[in-house]
């Protein structure tokens, strides 16, 4: 076996240019499509256990980091989230209700670690409950990116954590 | 469940979108380790028959026509397999991820496959012994014993080893303890009398 030195570095031709704000390095790798026989099953799938998530797109090319930190162009290992909104310059959003859109919310599994990544795009108060609806797109592994209720993802994909904002105040 | 039930679920279509909920190898490897079926196989492979019956069929997998627009049908499967097997018998694992590391359009399979044989490397030191029926047996240094067993058309579990008479087969026993027996046939007709030394067989091997 020859290792494969440097891959989803910058002089990985499968890897893009992609960097920080601060212009830190994100390794990232382009992956190959799934066949649509698997997205025709994971459509199938999702819609009979999560009902009320909307699939926006069916594809295997980008993961939830390369959704939301690469315009979902390229695969980026959660493993690099927490040094992204490092240098990226994100800032915790203490209570949920704080949320606007283009916010980030962090999943992260029994153990604590980060499992997930959505964006929040949608928020609608929640007359019945108090409180806010809110809405994300987030993309589920090598399936589909989903339009969902904050929660209502996957259990492999754990639970909203930590909520995150770059947003300046004036 | 038996091994096969547990083998028809792993390479279900369902098995590969529900463990497709991974963003990192490490989510994936958490994911297929507590599924019900990886659980099961994993429990019977243990013995060796199975275990071996898993490799016949990453080495069958490994085998199949791609559709080079997608990933290979058959990537998380045979991920799953050589984590199995990893966890069951290293030795034979090393054996499957020699068979897939280089296989075209495959994603877990390729991360599985590269961790296998790293670790592999890691435990391997720099000799290996190389053992020819009918020749004198001969030990070199730094021996590249990769894709040995995906270049040869047929690999041969241990226990069919002593079926193959000697002077028609090339064994290879590596330090940790691989062993691989080539058939004769598999390296063209009276290729192996024109053989004079154990290197010269690698050549022609990899050469085929």
């Amino acid at each position: 076996m020859i290792p494969i030195i440097g891959e989803g570095t910058e002089r990985d031709p499968y890897a893009i240019p992609l960097a920080t704000r601060d212009g830190t390095y994100i390794p990232n790798v382009r992956t190959t499509e799934q066949a649509p026989e698997f997205h025709q099953s994971a459509a199938e799938m999702f819609n009979h256990e999560r009902g009320n998530a909307h699939l926006r797109s069916s594809t295997s090319l980008y993961n939830c980091v390369g959704h939301v930190f690469a315009s979902r162009r390229t695969w980026v290992e959660i493993d690099h989230l927490a040094l992204i909104l490092q240098r990226d310059g994100y800032k915790r959003v203490s209570e949920q209700k704080e949320l606007w859109i283009g916010d980030v919310i962090v999943y992260e599994n029994a153990d604590h670690e980060m499992t997930h990544v959505g964006v929040v795009v949608e928020k609608q108060p929640d007359v019945e409950h108090g409180g806010y609806k809110i809405y994300v797109l987030s993309k589920w592994g090598q399936n589909g990116e989903y339009f969902h209720q904050l929660d209502d993802v996957p259990p492999l994909l754990g639970k909203p954590a930590t909520f995150w904002s770059e947003r300046r105040e004036v | 469940m038996t091994p096969s039930e547990a083998m028809k679920e792993i390479e279900h279509l369902k098995f590969a979108v529900h463990v497709g909920l991974a963003n990192s190898f490490r989510a994936f490897l958490r994911n297929i380790s507590n599924e019900h079926s990886v659980k099961q196989l994993l429990a019977s492979a243990k013995t060796r028959d199975v275990a071996q019956q898993v490799l016949q069929r990453v080495l069958s997998l490994s085998k199949m026509g791609v559709d080079f627009r997608y990933l290979n049908r058959f990537d998380i499967p045979l991920a799953t397999y050589l984590w199995i097997l990893s966890r069951a018998h290293p030795d034979l694992s090393t054996a499957g991820a020699e068979a897939t590391a280089h296989l075209p359009r495959t994603w877990w399979t390729e991360q599985v496959s590269r961790y296998i044989l790293e670790e592999f490397s890691k435990k391997s030191d720099t000799s290996t012994n190389v053992f020819i029926s009918g020749y004198q047996a001969t030990d070199f240094q730094n021996v590249n014993t990769s894709n040995v067993a995906a270049s040869t058309a047929r690999f041969l579990p241990e226990p069919l080893f002593d079926s193959v008479s000697a002077d028609k087969s090339v064994r290879v026993s590596t330090s940790t303890g691989e062993n691989y027996v080539f058939l004769d046939s598999d390296l063209g007709q009276n290729a192996l009398s024109s053989f004079d030394t154990a290197q010269s067989v690698f050549v022609k091997i990899q050469n085929q």
